[in-house]
């Protein structure tokens, strides 16, 4: 699944550690998430598009494999 | 400052460099110990708990999420040293003719120490985010994979008379490949 993870990080000048803070997760799982090798729960995808308030849609983009 | 691809490769150089010198810390000072207990497999076993409280001291700079808290990690120490002295005593006693219905409740006792480190292993393991549980569970079962092949073909290999291994062999191996599923995982959402 694609996301724009690390721009939306970028455009609110967030390290990957302080969105990992504010998410209440690991920082190798933003790094995960923003590198394609892991697709968040949705619980966890709520979160990220609410901590950016944005849709789930405006961050992730579902593409089949 | 650190960008995020430096900052990233030093918390998980971190947390690789804790585990595997804590390993291997553990390993060599389990064959000194295992010299002086007069069973290497023993003194790995009890190497490798010890290594492992070694690893978790270089492991504790990386962030909190990808390491079991402070408080359940020494649950777990505790809980292994336990079980591994009481184990040790037990084989001790298992020398002295006792009576078999003595013996029996003597090996039991061991289960009590285990018993706590699995609900607390259970909890640390509750503790962590979904990618680290993910990671843990998998390393779990790849190393219960790696184990029951090794036991499997070791059994086979002693029915064709080609060898011969103490059961203290198995949490050896256990451990083992529970370590060898860890560094896939890490490595795979690195």
């Amino acid at each position: 699944m694609k996301n724009k993870l690390r721009q939306l990080r970028a455009e609110h000048n967030w390290s990957q550690a302080s969105l990992a803070e504010k998410l209440d997760v690991s920082r190798q799982t933003v790094n995960a998430i923003e590198n394609g090798r892991y697709d968040p729960s949705l619980p966890l995808a709520f979160k990220i598009a609410s901590v950016f308030n944005l849709s789930i849609e405006e961050v992730f983009e579902y593409s089949e494999e | 400052m650190m960008n995020n691809n430096q900052e990233n490769k030093t918390s998980q150089g971190e947390a690789r460099k804790g585990i595997m010198i804590g390993m291997a810390a553990g390993m060599a000072l389990g064959a000194v110990i295992g010299f002086i207990v007069g069973d290497i497999s023993m003194g790995f076993i009890i190497g490798m708990v010890i290594g492992m409280a070694v690893g978790y001291w270089r492991f504790r700079d990386t962030p909190i999420g990808m390491r079991y808290p402070p408080h359940l990690v020494w649950q777990l120490i505790i809980s292994g040293v336990c079980y591994l002295g009481i184990l040790i005593i037990v084989l001790y006693l298992l020398e002295i003719d006792l009576d078999q219905s003595v013996q029996i409740m003597i090996v039991l006792v061991p289960t009590i120490p285990g018993l706590w480190f699995l609900v607390t292993l259970g909890r640390a393991i509750a503790s962590l985010d979904e990618l680290q549980r993910r990671i843990q569970l998998e390393a779990i079962a790849i190393g219960f994979g790696i184990s029951a092949i090794v036991a499997l073909t070791y059994g086979l290999l002693g029915m064709a008379g080609l060898a011969q291994a103490s059961w203290m062999y198995v949490p050896v191996v256990m451990v083992f490949g529970w370590f060898l599923g860890k560094m896939w995982t890490l490595w795979r959402y690195r």
